[in-house]
């Protein structure tokens, strides 16, 4: 759905040889998201992709935040100002430029420095007061500094040996147009290669942080951006400052990393794996009780776990599993509670051996994380809902033993109500896990059998219509798990029962895709109603 | 040969020509120049031509892409030569350009035709942008796919919402033009809004995320504004509306958070729609939609929406049971084109009419407003009760339109919910008298309407009821007394205009034929008279099925009893078979020969002149064509068995070994090939084989070395290589069995293999046969129902095994019934000649899971190995 802004696994989505006689049931399946995201990123993750800087780290008294000025008054007043700003910053480099030309002809001819201290007083102050109009606003007048040809001024402003407040100052500019819209934040495109370079181990922890923060802006925009900053290096001086024990410093690195390893592409997360150190800092920021630095460090895991299988090996003999359960169990924070979800998800999706070696019913962390999961789906949250389903659905893809602790869990009843009544995307989510509850594991191609008594109570408890409503859906995906679950049905259920119930609804709704054009679904129903329902249907009786 | 392009193009042409004739002439002109350098590249030129015919064009290269296929790199053994380097290099080279020359970059053609108003082209582009998008729809999601829609959005979202806006200016410029100047714009809006729809349907994009206020407001604009009468009357504007109503229905289901703001306002607006639509044909699509649109409301959580009491009285008065009543159109569609009436009403697959749509739309609101819903529905039921009393002839459509909702509302068996009306009383009041009428043609719609519900009620409704009513139906259980009439009867109702390819009446007469002994000329004359009727020009694949059905049925129920009647059927029906034949009418071969080889089968030798002539059959290259083979194989079988010394004294069978060694080196017909062979070799004494045998062997083994299976071919290699590791992996019941019993007897009764140089090759072997009697019994039971195809039957040549004429396979070891029993007592008696030889080889060269299975047969089996 449109939240997944989250680009997952290069995932291998299985499709097996169909035949109209015999319907494979095929939810018992892992199912990872898919990587490439066409939905706009939702409102918890738009926050994340770009943010605009308004409190500096560091002591700055005088920055105070201004009441918002939203009016289309003050708007103008503000652009205006921001353009004389940015030409007095212009006038301030080129009489600095002058200055320092005079500078050296005295310290030639005379001996003696002229001038120097001032006028970098000066451009540093207008720089400030730039900083300062482009942090005002929950709208920043990026367009006016831009048409006032604010960018060349600012990369000169970056160049080395520049004193470290013009240095943060301009950073700080550039966060903030870096936040604005796709063309604001391309135009940085000449700032990238000085903003990485101050990211080096040299640069000053604010400085560094600063322009972590642009290059984050930057990366949170887009695919293209994003390979030209991983083109220019910026993965390994960002990875580096991800490790600080600096609190907020590891915060931003580790924001602005995680809109570095977006996919769909995988290759920077499998290189971000390799670098020394990485895995270790991931772990100990994960230990730590600060929820924003967890909460960041959370989502670097989601794209490692999603991207990389390398990684997800590593994360998982690291026991990061087990720090993330924890963390699910504990918080109350919705930031928090949605990359820690996504990423375990990731993990039960990714390798069997999540399910097989770590979360293994009777020990203490399989039942923390039930728990966790319950309590997600008891959520007003509608994302938190769904990932909690969706990570459930993988658990129930497991074991006998998994499906019966699903089974016999809190959660069965809350399933079923969802199933019901929740929205479409949610209850999609839920009824892969049901249907997995109700089919034992199959190593070969052949037909999973059922787990008879799983489905005669979710068939007593009502959940027939909710799947033969997604039979009727207008999405394929969910037509056809509904399709899945009514073989199930016909072939499971004691006594031929199975017929009479979905007769009742459950061929209308099939007969849908007698004429379908996709193939698949439409050999799958039309051999169901065949089989199930062929010319002597009824007859015996 | 000549390929210069417009040669070429004059046979690809020709290659699309109706008439056998040149059609075959071209094909081969095409396929004998396929051999000849530089023909690939011909036809790229000649598909490349923009100034040639598409038609032209498209034949070519669909030409082009099978020559590639064959040609690009055939196997060695294949006689296609293979297209040169050079041509391949060139081909290369020139392809990627083509292909990126011809698609027209779409986005700028578009704004081009737009801005010079040129809603011909637009709509054109529009429409090939529909099918190209259409794929965003109807494809399960994946990565893959995702990637093309990023793609599209990227070049097409912004392009196209400015495509629609527009438009929509335009039409609001040009409110009062005529309809002419609207149909086109109202068209580019409705493939807008399609390609919409396609766009959407994996999830809510960005850039539609964004615009979605001006997407909807444009949207609930069409929905609600109305147009001068002549514009609403065209259908134009009410298809954009169908198609904005299954945008609606998508966003509703997928997008329900964002969505949810707008809903209000749709919900009301499609109402007020539906409340005034007119009732012509044009308006059929969107009522659907529309009332599909408001099933889904009514049923999902924001049903309250749809709640209140005037809501609900106004959505069944207003919207449900005026869409019930039967129209114009209907009845319309009745009489003329009534395969389509029962495809719709009585097999139930109206699920987009009106009709059955309102009655969803029923259901949907009953789902949560039950009561209210039953009261309101009864009391409508009782008011057009009274109606059609008044005057039955008049207002038979009354008594039609509650019929239907108690239909379509049936609670299916074994469900919970409750009959709308009492079933038994409703059709002993109304159903019954309407079935007893003496004049069948009066209001035949009703009675179609009263015999479905007859059928969907059969299990409610008691015995005695039915009896009753039987002489009025023609489907009693026992239908000898009536046999005569019912087959006049149905072979007139072949006669009735439109009906000559009745497949339901074909069907029925195949059941007929079946089950009664019909000993009359006359059924076989008749069917004899359809089917050369047919043959002219076969195009109903499943009236086609049923009639060759019900040949067989009759061979097969008459014939054979009665061998006077073969020659009453040879003579009746060899004229029409030996034409399809004769003109290659290729969809019936597989059928013709089946008879063939059921006639073989129950005629006694000797045979005549015109069985003995059909026998070059088997030696025509009809053996190339895969649906022909099975037929084929059924004819040679029934040859076989009837007259093998005349078929050996003559040379025939020669002549088919000969063949067939020349076929099987061809990969294509290599399979068609063993199936041949095995069937002579089965079928035949095998005295009469073994001159032959050595010739065979050659064949295979100079195969078996092709598929490098084995480098060199002796016979313990084949052993070691081949018999070996593939012996476990036969499938197939009697194959198993067949298998097995060989290999047994190869350990057990071959001299050579009892020598000690080769234990462990008898070891290995032992092994696999262990493994192929261990794997578990897959009986597939034969389905004993009628097969029934038609929905897969299609209209190219496919081979349909009959289901009353066809024989099962046969057993080809019957004096050995279980071949595990078999197994281990021959291994016993073999041990038993040499005590204490054979443990250790098992024990060194089986594996130890066999090694238990091994005892396991032993105990079973009461054996022992010593």
């Amino acid at each position: 759905m449109a939240d997944d802004d989250v680009p997952q696994p290069s995932s291998q989505y299985r499709r097996e040889a169909f035949k109209a006689s015999a319907v494979h049931n095929t939810s018992a399946q892992r199912r990872r998201q898919l990587a490439v995201a066409v939905g706009k990123e939702k409102r918890e993750a738009l926050i994340r992709a770009k943010r605009l800087c308004r409190e500096a780290f560091f002591e700055d008294n005088e920055v105070s935040l201004e009441r918002d000025m939203d009016t289309d008054e003050e708007k103008t007043i503000l652009d205006a100002q921001t353009s004389q700003t940015v030409d007095d910053l212009k006038s301030a480099l080129t009489y600095h430029f002058l200055l320092a030309f005079i500078n050296l002809i005295g310290l030639v001819y005379f001996n003696q420095n002229i001038s120097g201290k001032g006028a970098t007083q000066k451009k540093v102050e207008t720089l400030r007061e730039l900083r300062r109009l482009l942090s005002k606003s929950e709208v920043p007048p990026v367009k006016a500094a831009l048409q006032a040809g604010v960018i060349p001024l600012l990369v000169q402003c970056l160049a080395f040996g520049s004193p470290d407040e013009q240095l943060l100052e301009a950073a700080w500019c550039l966060t903030n147009i870096a936040a604005g819209d796709p063309e604001e934040t391309k135009s940085l495109m000449p700032a990238l290669p000085l903003l990485v370079a101050h990211i080096g181990e040299k640069s000053l922890v604010a400085i560094a942080e600063q322009c972590a923060w642009a290059l984050g802006n930057v990366a949170g925009e887009g695919e293209e951006l994003r390979n030209i900053l991983l083109a220019q290096g910026a993965l390994l001086p960002l990875a580096r400052l991800m490790m600080s024990d600096k609190g907020s410093t590891a915060r931003t690195a580790a924001w602005a990393l995680s809109n570095l390893l977006k996919g769909p592409h995988p290759k920077a997360a499998s290189e971000l794996i390799k670098i020394k150190g990485v895995i270790d800092a991931i772990v100990q920021h994960l230990r730590k009780e600060d929820d924003e630095l967890v909460t960041e460090v959370a989502w670097v895991v989601v794209y490692l776990s999603a991207l990389s299988e390398v990684a997800v090996g590593l994360l998982l003999k690291n026991d990061v599993a087990q720090l993330l359960v924890g963390k699910l169990a504990a918080s109350e924070s919705l930031q928090l509670l949605i990359p820690v979800l996504r990423s375990l998800g990731n993990l039960v999706a990714a390798d069997g051996y999540m399910t097989d070696k770590i979360l293994i019913v009777g020990y203490n962390i399989t039942e923390q994380l039930l728990s966790g999961l319950i309590k997600c789906l008891k959520n007003e949250h509608r994302v938190l809902k769904k990932e909690a389903a969706w990570v459930l659905s993988n658990i129930a893809a497991g074991s006998i033993k998994h499906k019966e602790l699903i089974y016999s869990s809190e959660a069965m009843p809350l399933l079923i109500h969802l199933l019901l009544n929740a929205t479409f995307d949610i209850r999609k989510e839920v009824a892969y896990t049901l249907g997995n509850l109700c089919v034992a594991p199959s190593k070969d191609l052949e037909q999973p059998s059922i787990i008879v008594h799983h489905l005669v109570s979710l068939i007593e408890h009502g959940c027939l219509p909710g799947f033969v409503h997604l039979v009727r859906s207008v999405d394929i995906q969910s037509a056809r798990l509904g399709l899945q679950f009514l073989e199930l049905v016909m072939r499971g259920m004691p006594n031929g029962e199975g017929l009479k119930l979905v007769e009742e609804d459950g061929i209308d709704a099939m007969e849908r895709f007698q004429f379908h054009e996709n193939e698949e679904i439409r050999n799958m129903a039309n051999g169901l109603i065949d089989k199930y329902f062929g010319e002597d249907y009824g007859l015996d009786e | 040969m000549d390929i210069r392009p417009e040669t070429l193009a004059t046979w690809s042409l020709r290659s699309l020509s109706p008439e056998p004739q040149p059609r075959r002439a071209a094909e081969a002109s095409l396929s004998s120049s396929a051999e000849l350098p530089g023909f690939s590249t011909a036809l790229l030129q000649l598909v490349a031509a923009p100034a040639v015919d598409d038609q032209i064009r498209l034949a070519a290269v669909v030409y082009f892409k099978n020559h590639l296929r064959f040609r690009w790199a055939p196997y060695a053994y294949d006689t296609a030569s293979a297209i040169s380097a050079p041509e391949k290099e060139l081909i290369k080279t020139h392809l990627v350009a083509f292909m990126l020359n011809v698609p027209p970059r779409l986005v700028d053609s578009l704004r081009r035709a737009a801005a010079a108003d040129d809603y011909h082209t637009v709509n054109g582009l529009l429409g090939a942008a529909t099918s190209l998008f259409s794929k965003f729809r109807i494809s399960f999601d994946n990565n893959a796919l995702r990637l093309d829609l990023k793609y599209c959005l990227d070049g097409f979202a912004a392009p196209l919402l400015e495509m629609f806006l527009n438009t929509s200016r335009l039409i609001s410029s040009n409110v009062t033009g005529p309809p002419e100047t609207l149909r086109p714009l109202f068209e580019s809006l409705r493939l807008c809004s399609e390609i919409f729809h396609s766009l959407n349907s994996i999830e809510l994009p960005e850039f539609f995320q964004d615009h979605m206020n001006e997407w909807m407001s444009e949207l609930l604009a069409f929905l609600g504004t109305s147009y001068s009468p002549a514009v609403e009357a065209e259908g134009t504007l009410d298809a954009l509306r169908a198609s904005i109503c299954e945008n609606l229905q998508l966003y509703m289901e997928k997008n329900e958070e964002d969505f949810k703001s707008c809903l209000g306002k749709f919900a009301l607006t499609v109402c007020q729609l539906l409340m005034t639509s007119g009732s012509s044909l044009s308006r059929d699509q969107l009522t659907v939609t529309a009332i599909k649109f408001r099933t889904t409301g009514s049923t999902s959580v924001h049903h309250t929406l749809f709640g209140s009491p005037n809501f609900l009285q106004g959505i069944c008065s207003s919207i449900i049971f005026p869409n019930i009543r039967l129209r114009e159109e209907d009845e319309e569609l009745f009489d003329v084109n009534y395969i389509e009436y029962i495809r719709r009403d009585v097999e139930g697959s109206d699920i987009d009419t009106r009709r059955r749509i309102a009655c969803e739309l029923l259901k949907g609101v009953a789902l949560n407003y039950r009561e209210q819903v039953t009261t309101i529905t009864s009391m409508q039921i009782h008011e057009m009760l009274k109606l059609y009393a008044t005057n039955p002839i008049k207002n038979w459509k009354e008594k039609d339109s509650e019929i239907y909702p108690v239909v379509a509302l049936a609670p299916k068996a074994g469900s919970s919910a409750g009959y709308l009306v009492d079933v038994e009383s409703f059709f002993t009041s109304i159903i019954v008298s309407e079935l007893q009428e003496q004049d069948i043609n009066a209001s035949p719609m009703l009675k179609a309407g009263a015999l479905k519900f007859f059928t969907v009620f059969r299990e409610k409704i008691p015995k005695s009821a039915v009896i009753t009513l039987l002489p009025h139906l023609a489907s009693a259980s026992d239908i000898n007394p009536f046999l005569p009439l019912v087959m006049t009867n149905l072979f007139s109702a072949l006669q009735l205009l439109e009906s000559q390819e009745n497949s339901y009446i074909m069907k029925c007469i195949m059941r007929v034929l079946g089950r009664c002994n019909v000993s009359s000329k006359v059924g076989i004359d008749r069917l004899a008279r359809v089917l050369s009727e047919v043959c002219k020009n076969p195009r109903n694949p499943t009236f086609n099925h049923y009639l060759f059905e019900s040949i067989t049925a009759l061979i097969g129920m008459s014939c054979e009893k009665d061998q006077f009647l073969i020659c009453v059927f040879e003579s009746h029906s060899f004229p029409v078979l030996q034409k399809i034949l004769v003109d290659d009418v290729a969809e019936f071969w597989p059928y013709a020969l089946q008879i063939f080889a059921q006639l073989v089968d129950v005629s006694k030798p000797p045979f005549s002149d015109t069985y003995l002539q059909l026998f070059q059959l088997l030696l025509l290259p009809s053996w190339k064509r895969s649906a022909d083979a099975p037929a084929l194989v059924q004819l040679l079988q029934a040859y076989l068995q009837k007259i093998p010394n005349e078929l050996m004294t003559e040379g025939r069978l020669l002549e088919v070994i000969l063949r067939s060694r020349r076929l099987l080196l061809v990969s294509r017909t290599e399979e068609l090939e063993f199936y041949e062979l095995s069937t002579v070799v089965e079928n035949l004494p095998c005295e009469i084989i073994v001159p032959h045998l050595t010739n065979i062997w050659s064949v295979i083994f100079s195969l078996l070395k092709v598929r490098h299976v084995v480098k060199s071919v002796n016979s313990f290699m084949i052993l070691q290589a081949f018999w070996i590791p593939n012996l476990k992996l036969i499938s197939g019941a009697i194959e198993r069995k067949l298998a097995s019993v060989a290999a047994t007897r190869l350990i057990c009764e071959s001299s050579v293999l009892s020598d000690d140089t080769f234990s462990e090759l008898w070891g290995r072997m032992l092994d696999s046969i262990i493994s192929l009697l261990a794997q578990p019994e897959q009986y597939f039971e034969q389905e004993n129902g009628e097969p029934d195809l038609p929905e897969t039957l299609g209209y190219s040549a496919t081979f349909t095994r009959f289901h009353y004429g066809g024989k099962k396979e046969a057993d080809r070891l019957k004096e050995i019934w279980d071949p595990k029993g078999f197994f281990v007592t021959s291994i016993s008696r073999l041990s038993s000649s040499s005590p204490g030889r054979y443990g250790p080889v098992i024990h060194k060269y089986v594996d130890a899971t066999n090694q238990a299975a091994l005892l396991h047969l032993c105990t079973t089996y009461n054996c022992a190995i010593v």
